[in-house]
């Protein structure tokens, strides 16, 4: 060292060199104090930024201490970078004049085009004319009292309710009919099942064939209310004849473009509240007393006309009084489609207090919501232009991503809280998953072959990504069902075999692949049995990849790291025909109480030898550690061979086991399902 | 601008409140009657009404909208100032650069400056005034200036003799 420094020239040299890195030293610490000046003045300047970007900024010591060839490592680094996600900062729109401007400006300067689907197109002149009529058929029991011990709709999220088109309270029974609603009186403590009768029809049908006729989608039911949701649509009619035609044996009707909820009172079913949403259907939820109603009103473009957009603003009425939504108070973040407002609406049902934030741009469809946020997921299915960093020209992109719009909720608060994006696309609900602020998203990119791409990515309270597992599966195999239960993730991919997959999701940082098990077919549901056990619906496969059968597993899940099957129940299609249940795709039709050990869900079987000789029933199992599954029935409600009843739901009151068809409510116990004890006729099939 | 003074929670609320408190301060936000300052603007809240206080302060620090009128080939456009992420002088006209489009602007570039003089905007050059809440990012050169990083991923200099009062700006 000393050598070194004795000839002038290195002294020279390095003092020339400190010199240097003195200096850009300075300049860095310049670079990062002005920065972080920036961000304090722009937060006190209240500007809402809703990303972050990925982009890294170079330092000046970086950049002058990088040999060529790594700079030109890091610009191909970047380039790949700029291809991920670049949306905007929140558009302030002050009136319908910027929303037609933003639209102009968006689809001239991308190319897109508004996506003209059907599905969303509005149509006007459809606005709540219908006159209910109520009908009471019988009202002799209100008094005695229902039991405790009921089950409840089998919901994704501990005390956030999903509606569903059959319930119980442990008194009444609410199924949803042809003609509108059927509450049945089904147990009473001090009679038991023998009080099984109807307590009230209510009638949504019209005289007029032709007038807009309210149909329902699902229901609530809490101590104090009784929610239908449903939509009014118009039904369709031949204009000679004035009767309404009949399209592959069932009414026609439109689309509709609004949402009804139909709120009654619990002591003697009398309509309290009708709230009134002038857009089109997408979910909802209800957290105690708050109901929560997403919606979408779809907003045509052309270039050559100038759209009135207050035809098109969202609106809600409770009890005929109209709140519009204000152009000043919509959320548009920029870079996103402004083809549609997405409206998130909360009512109070005590106090009809309500509240509504909506949101101009890309719609969503799955729809998860957890006791504090509302989470919508929709694909973006456009292409997008981008500059490459070392070629400067413009290329296209197929972007396959999803795109995660946040609300935060607080009782009837609704408000804004982010925009998120991740590759590939989600499956169901369940493919979502909060969990201490974060959200965990399950997604699948590609369709076949090398291309897929199974991810699980976790994001910050900011929708920004922390972390992600990738390449789940094994090539060819997408995501079949997910579910996340609390620091676990379960992951079942499929193409030929099965391979379950449970992963550690306990740090937000390093996430990671636990254990896997690989069986023949495949779950399309999964639902945890307690801590130990993980129930999966599904089906049986060859080895390959051709489903044999309906598959009903459960996966001893205590050792994390080697999960195996438990037990489980196969019905193949050599013995059975085909077989079917759509709890395969439905959570809400499957029953499951540890307590009682009791799993139910509808099953269907169709010889196809046959002509229309297809069985419908509900198929029950006892569940326990000691004995696994055991079937316990199947309850048909079939007279006849001729006849099509189809069985679609399962409750139990107390001891009591009550299987719901189109046309009757049926009572055995749960020990026992096959013995019925009392049956009540709903409607006559046709 | 503001100071904020509460007994519990200090940091969730002013988290929620997205507030940035400063030494010299005109508004004392409490939701404590007696911490008051009889100086001051006083805002007294209760722990409810903090959507609404957040937009009190918004209106605050933000005021009235202002709409600049502007050109381009599909007709005129009326957009709100906050908005635009700078606005450049090219060829003796003046135009206001927005996320993918600009517009011409019928005024001076002094003109403009006087409009936005209550808006969060700065003039950077002889020929540019930029909207510092659409600034990404701030490099400086090696020759004492500055490179702004616009969110769009454009680049405006700041030029030497207005540096010091860009660097004033960023104290609040």
């Amino acid at each position: 060292m000393l050598e070194f420094l004795s000839k002038p020239f290195n002294v020279i040299l390095v003092i020339f060199l400190l010199g240097i890195s003195v200096f850009l030293m300075g300049k860095i610490i310049e670079e990062f104090r002005l920065n972080h000046k920036l961000r304090i003045k722009q937060k006190s300047l209240r500007i809402t930024s809703v990303f972050t970007r990925n982009k890294r900024q170079f330092s000046l010591l970086g950049a002058a201490a990088l040999a060529p060839i790594i700079i030109i490592a890091l610009l191909f680094m970047i380039d790949l970078s700029i291809e991920k996600r670049n949306p905007g900062h929140l558009y302030q729109i002050s009136s319908a004049t910027d929303i037609n401007f933003l639209r102009d400006d968006f689809y001239k300067n991308t190319g897109i085009r508004s996506s003209h689907n059907s599905f969303f197109l509005n149509r006007s002149g459809n606005d709540f004319l219908m006159e209910e009529t109520m009908d009471v058929t019988t009202s002799d029991t209100f008094t005695g009292s229902g039991s405790d011990d009921y089950s409840e709709t089998n919901n994704q999220v501990l005390g956030v309710d999903e509606m569903d088109n059959a319930l119980t309270d442990g008194k009444f029974i609410y199924t949803i009919s042809e003609e509108g609603i059927i509450i049945s009186l089904a147990y009473t403590m001090e009679e038991g099942i023998d009080v099984l009768s109807i307590a009230k029809k209510i009638d949504y049908t019209t005289d007029d064939n032709c007038g807009v006729q309210f149909r329902p989608a699902g229901m609530y039911v809490d101590d104090d209310h009784f929610v239908v949701v449903g939509q009014n649509y118009d039904q369709y009619c031949d204009e000679d004849s004035d009767k309404v035609e009949e399209t592959f044996g069932r009414l026609y009707w439109h689309r509709p473009n609004n949402t009804e909820i139909k709120v009654y009172d619990k002591t003697d079913f009398s309509l309290e509240n009708t709230y009134k949403i002038n857009g089109n259907f997408i979910g909802t939820r209800k957290i105690d007393e708050n109901l929560y109603i997403v919606t979408n009103n779809y907003i045509p473009y052309n270039e050559d006309e100038e759209v009135n957009l207050d035809e098109f603003i969202p609106y809600y009425t409770i009890n005929g009084e109209k709140t519009t939504a204000d152009y000043a108070d919509i959320i548009h973040v920029e870079g996103t489609n402004p083809n549609s407002f997405t409206s998130f609406y909360a009512f109070d049902l005590n106090t009809n207090e309500a509240d509504m934030e909506t949101v101009l741009g890309d719609s969503g469809y799955h729809l998860y919501v957890s006791p504090n946020n509302m989470y919508l997921v929709g694909k973006l299915y456009y292409y997008t232009t981008r500059t490459s960093f070392l070629t400067q020209e413009d290329s296209t992109i197929n972007k396959r991503e999803t795109m995660i719009l946040k609300m935060s909720i607080n009782e009837t608060d609704v408000e804004y809280s982010a925009l998120g994006m991740v590759d590939g696309y989600t499956l169901n609900q369940f493919s979502m998953d909060e969990f201490e602020g974060n959200l965990r998203v399950a997604t699948t990119t590609g369709s076949w072959g090398d291309s897929i791409n199974n991810r699980v990515y976790i994001l910050n309270e900011k929708l920004e990504i922390i972390s992600k597992l990738e390449n789940l599966g094994k090539t060819g195999e997408t995501i079949k069902a997910v579910r996340f239960v609390g620091e676990y993730g379960y992951v079942v991919t499929f193409r030929q075999t099965d391979p379950f997959y449970v992963l550690d999701l306990a740090d937000p940082q390093v996430p990671s692949k636990l254990g896997e098990l690989e069986i023949p077919g495949f779950s399309t549901y999964l639902q945890p049995l307690g801590n130990d056990y993980m129930l999966g619906i599904g089906f049986d496969a060859d080895s390959s990849g051709r489903t044999t059968g309906l598959k009903i597993s459960v996966y001893d899940i205590s050792d994390k790291a080697k999960p195996t099957v438990f037990s489980e129940a196969v019905f193949d299609y050599s013995e059975f025909g085909w077989t079917n249940s759509s709890a395969i795709y439905n959570h809400k039709d499957l029953l499951i109480d540890l307590d009682k050990g009791l799993i139910a869900l509808p099953f269907v079987m169709d010889n196809t030898d046959e002509i229309l000789n297809y069985n419908s029933g509900m198929l029950v199992f006892s569940f326990s550690e000691a004995s696994g599954l055991t079937r316990t029935g199947f309850v048909s409600h079939t007279d006849n061979d001729s006849e099509q009843v189809y069985v679609y739901k399962a409750k139990f009151i107390s001891d009591y086991f009550y299987s719901i068809s189109n046309k009757y409510i049926k009572v055995s116990t749960i020990s026992d399902p096959e013995t019925i004890l009392n049956s009540l006729l709903l409607q006559e099939t046709e | 601008m503001f100071k904020l003074k509460v007994v519990e929670n200090n940091k969730r609320i002013k988290e929620r409140l997205n507030l940035v408190e400063s030494t010299e301060y005109k508004y004392v936000l409490t939701n404590d009657q007696s911490k008051t300052e009889d100086d001051k603007l006083n805002i007294v809240f209760s722990e409810r009404q903090i959507t609404e206080l957040s937009e009190l302060l918004d209106w605050i620090v933000k005021g009235e909208t202002v709409y600049i009128t502007g050109y381009n080939e599909y007709g005129t456009k009326r957009v709100d100032s906050d908005n635009f992420l700078y606005f450049i002088v090219e060829d003796q006209e003046l135009y206001g650069v927005l996320h993918k489009t600009k517009l011409l602007i019928k005024l001076k570039l002094y003109e403009l400056d006087k409009l936005l003089k209550e808006k969060p905007f700065i003039r950077v050059s002889k020929y540019a005034i930029v909207n510092i809440g659409k600034i990404e990012y701030i490099k400086p050169a090696l020759n004492s200036k500055l490179d702004l990083l616009m969110k769009n991923n454009d680049h405006i200099e700041v030029n030497r003799s207005y540096l010091k009062t860009f660097k004033e700006m960023l104290e609040i």
